[in-house]
C-alpha cells in the first residue's frame, strides 16, 4: 500500500495507509492492555486418584487499581494447558470468570500444575499477546487403586488397647457429639430441635469391623502397596468399617468418615 | 417493557450478525470492489459476483464449495477472461481486475469459521482494494465511501477474530472501533505530514485507455470546441502570486494544430514531433524580448493527456507530481506521463514575448493548403497576396474582412460539413472560435503566410470567496499563430475583432451562470422583483463559490500535500531537510523514541523491584549458589519445599523467610516490622550444606 502511495504520489492513499498503520499500532497496544492486570487463581481442587482427570477451577479476575479505580474489561482471553485445546472467556470488571481446566494425573502426591499459557488476540487479531503463568495449586493426587481381596487386616480391638464400642448401623447404643463426616441420617434431629446441639446417634452391630491397615503386611513394591492400601481404605469407608492406617513413618488412629478417609489417602499420596 | 423489547430486537440482530458474518463477508467484499467493477467490463463484474454468490449460498447452507480441481479450473477460466479483456498488456486496470477476481475466488477456499489465514488474507486484500480507488478519484465523497466500507471491513475482522465466541454487543464494537480510529488518527496525521515524500514513480505501468473526460482533444473540426462551451466542468484552477494579467494575455496554450485536410485539424504527424524534445531550460532560445512575468500555481484536474496548460509563454516550471516535463516542437508544455490524478505545478510565464521558430520545416508545414477544398478561401487569400505585398497589411485586411462583413460570434452556428471554410466565410458568417481560427489560418496560408491553429483555454473566472481563479471547459478556445517577417510567431485571435453587438448573448460565462441559475427551478422566480432576483443570484453565487472554494482547499492542502509543502512545513518548524535527510531523521527519531521508551520501562521495572523483592532475589541467589537450581518462575511454595528438602538444617529459617515473604506480598495489610524482620533474616541466613 505504501509502495502504491509513493509510486502514484497519491495523498489519500498515503493517508489511508497511515491510518491502517496507526490502527495496527493501537490494536497492538490494546492487545497487550487486554492481558494486563489479570489475576489468576486456582480455587479448591477436589482430590482425585492417580490417572484420573483433575479438574481445576481457574478463576480470572480483573485486578483493580485501588487509586484510579477504572473499569476495565478483558475480552477473549484464551487459556491453554500445554497440549490441550484453547479455552476462551471474557472477564468483565468486578466479575469472576471461572474456567474448568482438566488435567490428567500421572503421579501421586502434591499435584504440580504445568505452566498455563494465557493469551489474547483481541481486538483485531493482528497481534497475539501471551504469557506463561505458573500457578500454585493445593491439589492432592491419591495413588491409583489396585484391587486386593486377599488381605486380612488385623482386628483393631487387640492392637492398641483402644476398644470403644464398635460403631455400626444395627443397634442403637447412644449419642455422641456430631463430627464432620457423620452421616446425616444418624443426626438426632429431635435433640437439635430442642437446641441441644447436633448429636449423632451411635450404633453397635455385629457387622461392624474395626481394624488396622498395615503397609508392612502387604507385598509388592512401594507403589503397589500404596495402591492396594488406597483400594482397601476406599472399600472400608464404603462398608462403613472403622479403620486405622500404619505406614512406615506415620500412624493414623482408627476412625471413620470422609475426613478420616481423606487424611489416610493424603498420607498415602505424600508417602 | 418497551426497553426490553428493544433489547430483544437488538439481541436478535446481533445473533443474526454473528451467525452471518460469513454471509456478510461476500456482501461487504462486493461493495468494496464496486467502484472498480463499475468501470470494468460486464464479464469481469459478473465473474466476481458469481464467485461471491457461490460463497454466499454456501455460507447460507445451500450448496457446497468447489473442490481443489474445480477451483483450479475456475482460476484458469478467470485468467482466460482477463486475457480476452485486456490482452497481454499488464496495466493498472488489469492488475486491479485480477486482484478483484482472485479475492472473490479466494472466498471459495475458506474451509470453515476457524480458517483465520484465508479470511484475514481476504480482508487485508480488501483494504488494499479500497485504497486503490483513490488512484482514480480523490473526491471527498469517495473518501466517505472508503471510510464507511473500511468500518464494515474492520467490524468483520473483529467478528472473525472473536470466533468461536459470540459477538459482543454492537455498541461495544462501535465503541471499540471509534477508540481505534480516534487513537490512530493522530498517528496517521503525523505520518502524513512528516513521512518523507519521495519524488517520482518507483515503477510505471503502461497507460491504460482510461475513459476520457470531456475536455480538449488534439483534433479540431467545426463544432468540436463549441460543443465544449456548454460544459461547466472545471479544467483547472489557478492561484496567481500577485494579480492576474490583463484579459488579452489570458491565453492558456494547449495542442498546436498544424495539419489539415480542410475539415479536420490535427497535430503534425507524430514522427516529426517525437524527435524533438525541448527542455524547459532551453526555452529561452526560442523566446525573445520576454517581459511581464507572471507567477502562478495551476491545480490541474485529471484529463488523461500529457498536456500541462500554462499561460503563453512559460519559462519556468516546477512541481512534485509532474516529472520530466518538456516542450514539443510546437512549444506546447507536456508531462512525460499522462495526467491521471489531480496535479499541481508552479509556473512563471512571460506574457509579452516573441516566439522564434523551432525549425524551418515547421514553417513549410504551416504553408500547406489542402488540395481541392475550400477553393473560394484559397482564391480570396491569393487575391490579397496579389494586391498587397506586406504580410502585416494582409493580416489587417483579413481581420477587417471579419469585422466589416457582418460576421457573428455564436455558439450555435449550425453544422458545416462540406468545405467548412468556404461555407463559413461566404455563406453562414456565423461561427464559434474554431470556425474563425481555421478559416483565418487557411486564408493566411492561401496568401503565403505560414499560419497554424492553437487550441487551449482563454480567460478566467474569479472565485471571490477563495480569491483564486477557475478555468472551465467552457473557456476552451482556438486561435491562430502567424509567422511574421521571418522572425516571429504572432498570436492573432480573429474572434477578438468581432464587434460587441455581433456577439450573441449565449457566449458570456455570466449568461451561462444565469442560465444554470434559472434552471434551479426556484418557484415564483418570475414574480420576484429584479432587485430581489439580483440579491438571490448573488447569494447563489456566493454559495456555489464557497463550495468550490472548499474543493479547492481540499485539492490544495490535502490532495496536493507534496514534497514542497512538506518542506514548507518543516522549514516553518525550523528544519531544513530534503527527503533523503528526512528518512535519516525519521529513522533516527524512531530509534531515539524506541530507546527512550525502553529506558523508561526498564527504569520503572527497576523502581518496582522494591527492597523486599531484591532481598527475595538475594535469597534465591543464595540458594542457587549453594547448589540448587531455582527458577524465578517457581512459586514461593515450591521453593520452600525444595529448599527445606535440600537444607533440612536451615528448615526453620527458610520456612520463616518464605512465610514472611508470602505474608508481605499477599496479606491485605503489611507490617513494617515484618519487612524488617524478613530482610534481617535473609541477611543472617546461613545455609548448611551438610545434610
Amino acid at each position: 500500500m505504501l509502495a502504491a502511495a509513493i509510486n502514484f504520489n497519491n495523498s489519500l492513499v498515503f493517508f489511508f495507509t497511515f491510518l491502517m498503520v496507526g490502527m495496527g499500532i493501537i490494536s497492538m497496544h490494546m492487545t497487550q492492555q487486554n492481558l494486563l492486570k489479570l489475576q489468576l487463581t486456582i480455587a479448591h481442587v477436589p482430590p482425585v486418584f492417580c490417572r484420573q482427570n483433575l479438574s481445576l477451577p481457574l478463576i480470572l479476575l480483573h485486578k483493580k487499581n485501588p487509586v484510579t479505580n477504572i473499569d476495565i474489561d478483558h475480552h477473549s482471553i484464551a487459556v491453554q494447558l500445554w497440549g490441550k485445546d484453547l479455552l476462551l472467556t471474557d472477564v468483565f470488571n468486578n466479575e469472576k470468570s471461572i474456567l474448568q481446566l482438566h488435567c490428567p494425573t500421572t503421579q501421586r502426591g502434591n499435584f504440580k500444575l504445568p505452566a498455563l499459557t494465557i493469551s489474547s488476540r483481541y481486538p483485531l487479531g493482528l497481534f497475539r499477546a501471551w504469557s506463561n503463568v505458573k500457578l500454585h495449586c493445593n491439589a492432592i493426587v491419591y495413588p491409583g487403586q489396585s484391587i486386593n481381596k486377599t488381605y486380612q487386616p488385623k482386628s483393631g480391638a487387640g492392637s492398641d488397647g483402644i476398644s470403644p464400642e464398635g460403631r455400626g448401623f444395627d443397634d442403637f447404643s447412644g449419642f455422641k457429639s456430631y463430627q464432620q463426616g457423620d452421616s446425616l441420617k444418624h443426626i438426632h434431629w429431635k435433640a437439635y430441635a430442642r437446641e441441644q446441639g447436633l448429636l449423632s446417634k451411635t450404633f453397635s452391630g455385629s457387622t461392624n469391623h474395626e481394624y488396622w491397615l498395615d503397609y508392612n503386611e502387604l507385598s509388592g513394591d512401594t507403589e503397589s502397596r500404596l495402591s492396594q492400601l488406597c483400594y482397601l481404605i476406599v472399600q472400608a469407608e464404603q462398608k462403613g468399617d472403622r479403620y486405622g492406617l500404619i505406614l512406615s513413618n506415620k500412624t493414623i488412629q482408627i476412625s471413620q468418615g470422609q475426613k478420616h478417609q481423606h487424611q489416610c489417602l493424603k498420607a498415602l499420596a505424600l508417602f | 417493557m418497551q426497553k426490553r423489547r428493544d433489547d430483544n430486537q437488538i439481541n436478535k440482530l446481533l445473533s443474526m450478525l454473528n451467525f452471518s458474518s460469513n454471509s456478510l463477508l461476500p456482501i461487504v467484499l462486493l461493495i468494496t470492489m464496486l467502484p472498480h467493477l463499475y468501470t470494468t467490463s460486464v464479464i469481469i463484474f459478473l465473474s466476481c459476483v458469481f464467485f461471491l454468490c457461490w460463497f454466499f449460498l454456501h455460507s447460507s447452507g445451500f450448496i457446497r464449495l468447489p473442490d481443489k480441481f474445480l477451483i483450479f479450473v475456475l482460476i484458469i477460466l478467470s485468467i482466460i477472461i482477463l486475457n480476452l479483456e485486456y490482452g497481454f498488456v499488464f496495466s493498472q486496470k488489469t492488475a486491479l481486475s485480477l486482484l478483484c477476481i482472485m479475492v472473490s475466488l479466494k472466498c471459495l477456499e475458506i474451509k470453515n469459521d476457524g480458517d483465520r489465514r484465508n479470511i484475514f488474507l481476504i480482508i487485508f486484500l480488501a483494504y488494499f482494494i479500497l485504497a486503490t480507488h483513490f488512484l482514480y478519484s480523490q473526491g471527498i465523497s469517495l473518501l466517505i465511501f472508503v471510510m464507511i466500507d473500511g468500518l464494515f471491513l474492520s467490524l468483520l475482522l473483529i467478528a472473525f477474530n472473536r470466533k468461536p465466541q459470540p459477538l459482543l454487543s454492537l455498541e461495544h464494537n462501535f465503541n471499540l472501533l471509534g477508540q481505534l480510529f480516534l487513537k490512530a488518527l493522530p498517528i496517521a496525521i503525523i505520518l502524513f505530514l512528516f513521512f518523507p515524500r519521495i519524488p517520482g514513480p518507483l515503477w510505471s505501468l503502461p497507460d491504460d485507455g482510461q475513459t476520457g473526460t470531456t475536455g480538449l482533444t488534439d483534433k479540431m473540426y467545426p463544432g468540436s470546441v463549441s460543443k465544449l462551451s456548454a460544459s461547466k466542468e472545471i479544467a483547472f484552477r489557478v492561484d496567481f502570486k500577485k494579480s492576474p494579467p490583463a484579459a488579452d494575455k489570458l491565453y492558456w496554450r494547449g495542442p498546436v494544430l498544424n495539419h489539415t485536410d480542410g475539415f479536420l485539424w490535427s497535430q503534425s504527424p507524430s514522427k516529426h514531433r517525437m524527435t524533438k524534445k525541448i527542455q524547459v531550460s532551453d526555452i529561452n532560445q526560442f523566446i525573445s524580448n520576454s517581459k511581464q512575468a507572471v507567477s502562478y500555481t495551476v491545480t490541474l484536474e485529471p484529463h488523461q493527456k500529457q498536456w500541462l496548460f500554462s499561460l503563453e509563454m512559460p519559462v519556468k516550471i516546477s512541481g512534485d507530481t509532474i516529472n520530466n516535463f518538456y516542450f514539443n516542437h510546437d512549444l506546447q508544455l507536456l508531462n512525460k506521463n499522462k495526467i491521471h490524478q489531480l496535479t499541481q505545478y508552479q509556473v512563471t510565464s512571460m506574457t509579452d514575448f516573441k516566439l522564434t521558430s523551432v525549425s524551418h520545416n515547421e514553417q513549410l508545414e504551416s504553408l500547406i493548403f489542402p488540395d481541392k477544398h475550400n477553393l473560394k478561401t484559397l482564391s480570396l487569400g491569393r487575391q490579397w497576396r496579389k494586391k498587397i505585398n506586406n504580410d502585416r497589411k494582409i493580416i489587417a485586411t483579413a481581420l477587417d474582412y471579419y469585422r466589416h462583413n457582418d460576421f457573428y460570434y455564436t455558439k450555435n452556428p449550425g453544422a458545416m460539413t462540406v468545405e467548412p471554410s468556404d461555407q463559413f466565410l461566404f455563406e453562414k458568417k456565423r461561427g464559434f472560435c474554431e470556425h474563425y481560427a481555421s478559416s483565418f489560418v487557411l486564408l493566411m496560408r492561401a496568401a503565403g503566410i505560414p499560419a497554424r491553429v492553437v487550441t487551449g483555454y482563454q480567460g478566467i473566472e474569479k472565485n471571490e470567496v477563495g480569491n483564486y481563479y477557475i478555468v472551465r471547459q467552457s473557456n476552451a478556445h482556438a486561435w491562430a499563430e502567424v509567422w511574421l517577417e521571418n522572425k516571429t510567431w504572432i498570436r492573432i485571435d480573429p474572434t477578438a475583432v468581432i464587434p460587441a453587438d455581433h456577439i450573441e448573448a449565449d457566449i458570456f460565462d455570466t449568461n451561462l451562470e444565469r442560465l444554470s441559475f434559472s434552471s434551479l427551478n426556484i418557484p415564483n422566480l418570475t414574480r420576484l422583483s429584479s432587485q430581489q432576483k439580483t440579491a438571490l443570484y448573488n447569494l447563489w453565487k456566493t454559495v456555489t463559490q464557497s463550495i468550490d472554494n472548499l474543493k479547492h482547499n481540499w485539492n490544495n492542502w490535502i490532495l496536493g500535500y507534496d514534497q514542497s509543502k512538506q518542506n514548507l512545513l518543516l522549514s516553518l518548524m525550523g528544519i531544513q531537510a530534503d527527503w533523503q535527510n528526512l528518512i535519516i531523521l525519521m529513522v533516527s527519531g524512531m530509534a531515539v523514541i524506541f530507546i527512550t521508551l525502553k529506558a523508561i520501562t526498564f527504569y520503572k521495572q527497576y523502581r518496582k523491584t522494591d527492597k523486599v523483592y531484591q532481598f527475595y532475589l538475594t535469597f534465591i541467589a543464595q540458594l542457587n549458589h549453594a547448589g540448587m537450581s531455582i527458577k524465578l518462575s517457581d512459586t514461593p511454595y515450591q521453593i520452600k519445599d525444595q529448599a527445606i528438602k535440600t537444607f533440612p538444617r536451615s528448615a526453620s529459617s527458610i520456612k520463616l523467610i518464605i512465610d514472611h515473604y508470602i505474608m508481605i506480598r499477599y496479606a491485605s495489610q503489611t507490617d513494617k516490622e515484618l519487612i524488617k524482620d524478613f530482610i534481617s533474616r535473609v541477611k543472617q541466613l546461613k545455609l548448611n550444606n551438610a545434610v
